[in-house]
């Protein structure tokens, strides 16, 4: 498989929670691209919609990436950051760096540390530098965003491996079906809301935005396209829950309680009417559909490897599974109406 | 970056795999010196004639993974080739060297969701190709007995510092080049011998067999001197800085260094203004064996922060300090008959 070209670029902007102009403005730029209007609020979040009329569907990705803040510039020349978003320091120390500064780009490598000692909240940065006079220099300040190193993706045998496949690899299908259903958008009947968050990482900030807008507006369904923690190790297949390559992941339960019942069976037709095959599961953690108080919600997973890691890997196929099953809501969106209560 | 640095840094070649590195170095030194392979995997080369014999030596070999086995759905298990941290492996981009070519990979880790790192036994990481069978991964090139090297990709940090994973040691055989193409335009009054090992990350078995054919007068190792922890408070070790020139090594964990050698490489240093420093490490080098066959021997070294990790940074110029002190080394080398004579 070779990578989008489309996919590569979304995955070239750093994206750290709270620092996400430089992509909402480039997913408003491709939004308009394609001929739909694009919406931005205060917090960046991006949205599109395309139709009119009943029923409402709001499909969520979210713009952000995990990664650190600066927090201090060192007299020795070290910079100390804090993680914004859920980090491993497994995957975090002695790895190579990017600081995203309004000059460009300032590479450096995190400081090893022993796991066992690290702090996952925090981390050290060496850029070469040997004073605070010399990180000024560069242009390093407080509050400045760093990543992982941004490498190409790439695609060993079935997957895809990327940093920031979560949630970057939604972005891409939403901006595709946006692209798909452009043409026609003025008479498609039923509303379709694509929205792209932000600060989602650190506890669906954008999201909270994002459901004051809409708090007035009746929402038939609500999903969102995430990433779902997968173990990809020898012998896991055999340990039961979702796998790589066994198609999307209808997340029936997690913190946040119970999905729709309605919507998860109007899904189910969705992807049996299109041969998709639909792994379910619970889950541990959160998800941004739920945030839209009284709107049913779905929350639909990749099951993705390594998250939270450079190395985050998916199945294609399980790409192309979810890139079907979105266009088939896309079509079947009187499926996901409510029934209205009689009066 | 200069061309030859790159490529030595960018070509694979972890311990007992050497052989691209090789060829890259013998194309380098073709035209200017003959070179030989032995059979332990050195390759040699041999410049001038007379007294005294020099030799100058510096690893190929990187430190890297074998594969051991492949799981039944299509893991590469493998065993560490030299002092690799498990800490290191964790998220780690890979490239295996198949029968078919090489073959992009990684090495996973359970995400922080799941238990993170910490949750993982010791053994259980592994390379993934992307392969869902062990027939899968044979078909694609990945057998037992092949290597793997870490995938890197060499960035400059604050103008003089370079990071790259494989700067031990290939900036030592980077400088070992062109020393040896001086020695070729300027006929030393001496013979010297440019070893550049083999194997030397799995027990300096590569140096081991250079005593086997050729007698020498002294030893001069080119390798790194990890500097990182002059900054934690480990009193055992001198705290180095890169950037501030190159340093003789003159107590690690297997080896004392010759003080005479030394002093006179300190006095050489200082006619021809090089900052020469000294002090204590940790680790060996190609020198012991030699020294312990009765071979004078210092090693000279660069500070190298994050040694066998992917953070791992030097400085340009020092680099380029090691190949001008070898050089002015060659120059005077008619001084160190008193030396040996004294010894």
């Amino acid at each position: 498989m070779q990578i989008p070209g489309a996919l590569a670029d979304l995955l070239a902007v750093p994206a750290v929670s709270g620092y996400e102009v430089p992509l909402a403005d480039l997913v408003c730029e491709q939004i308009e691209g394609f001929g739909l209007h694009a919406r931005r609020d205060s917090m960046d979040n991006v949205w599109t919609v395309i139709g009119s009329g009943r029923p409402r569907v709001v499909i969520f990705a979210h713009l952000d990436e995990i990664g650190f803040v600066i927090t201090r510039l060192e007299d020795c020349g070290l910079i100390r950051a804090r993680a914004l978003g859920s980090w491993d320091p497994y995957v975090s120390q002695g790895v190579p760096v990017e600081i995203v500064t309004g000059n460009g780009v300032v590479a450096g490598v995190s400081v090893p540390t022993p796991p066992e000692a690290a702090d996952p909240a925090s981390l050290t940065i060496d850029v070469a530098a040997r004073s605070h006079r010399d990180l000024t220099d560069m242009g390093l300040e407080v509050l400045q965003p760093l990543t992982m190193t941004r490498v190409p993706p790439m695609c060993p045998g079935n997957l895809v491996v990327s940093r920031a496949l979560d949630n970057r690899i939604t972005c891409y299908l939403l901006l595709e079906l946006a692209r798909s259903l452009a043409p026609d958008a003025g008479a498609r009947e039923g509303e379709l809301v694509l929205a792209f968050t932000s600060q989602e990482e650190v506890g669906f900030r954008g999201t909270r935005g994002f459901a004051r807008e809409f708090r007035s507006l009746p929402i038939d369904a609500c999903f969102s396209v995430d990433a779902y923690p997968a173990m990809r190790e020898p012998g896991s297949a055999a340990l039961g829950g979702p796998v790589l390559g066994a198609g999307p992941i209808l997340r029936r339960a997690d913190l946040e309680g119970v999905g729709s019942q309605r919507i998860a069976h109007a899904l189910k037709r969705v992807a049996h009417s299109l041969s998709i095959p639909i792994q379910e599961a619970h889950a541990q953690g959160h998800n941004q559909a739920s945030v839209l108080a009284d709107s049913p919600w779905c929350a639909l997973d990749f099951a993705m490897a390594s998250l939270h890691s450079a190395v985050e890997a998916i199945d294609q196929r399980d790409l192309e599974q979810m890139h079907n099953l979105l266009h088939g809501i896309a079509e079947s969106m009187e499926l996901f109406g409510r029934e209205e209560k009689a009066t | 970056m200069d061309t030859l640095l790159n490529q030595l840094l960018t070509t694979p070649g972890v311990s007992g795999f050497e052989e691209r590195v090789r060829t890259v170095i013998e194309s380098a030194v073709d035209g200017y010196a003959h070179t030989s392979v032995d059979e332990a995997g050195n390759l040699l080369a041999t410049v001038g004639s007379g007294s005294p014999a020099l030799l100058f030596a510096a690893h190929m070999d990187e430190t890297g993974f074998l594969v051991t086995s492949i799981t039944d759905d299509g893991f590469l298990r493998f065993r560490k080739l030299g002092a690799v941290d498990d800490t290191v492996l964790a998220g780690a981009l890979v490239t295996v060297h198949g029968e078919n070519g090489d073959l992009p990979g990684l090495i996973g880790i359970r995400p922080p969701h799941l238990g993170g790192g910490r949750s993982m036994p010791a053994d259980s990481f592994v390379i993934d190709i992307g392969a869902a069978s062990s027939a899968e991964a044979q078909q694609m090139g990945a057998t037992p007995l092949v290597p793997a090297s870490f995938r890197r990709e060499p960035r400059i940090l604050g103008g003089d510092t370079i990071n790259c994973r494989s700067l031990d040691d290939r900036f030592g055989c980077y400088a070992l080049v062109r020393a040896c193409e001086y020695a070729a335009a300027h006929t030393p009054g001496c013979r010297v011998v440019f070893a550049w090992t083999a194997q030397s990350e799995v027990g300096l078995r590569g140096a081991r067999s250079l005593l086997h054919a050729l007698d020498y007068d002294v030893a001069i190792p080119v390798d790194a001197c990890e500097s990182s922890s002059d900054r934690d408070g480990d009193y055992t070790v001198t705290p180095l800085s890169p950037g501030d020139g190159p340093a003789l090594r003159l107590v690690d964990d297997a080896s004392i260094a010759s003080r005479p050698l030394a002093q006179w490489l300190m006095r050489l240093a200082g006619r021809h203004n090089i900052a020469l420093r000294s002090g204590a490490a940790g680790g060996s080098t190609d020198g012991v064996p030699l020294q312990e066959a009765g071979v004078p021997m210092v090693p000279l070294t660069i500070p190298m922060r994050y040694v066998h990790s992917l953070a791992e940074t030097a400085s340009i110029s020092d680099i380029e300090a090691v190949t001008t002190l070898l050089k002015r080394i060659m120059d005077s080398a008619v001084e160190l008959k008193d030396l040996i004579g004294r010894q």
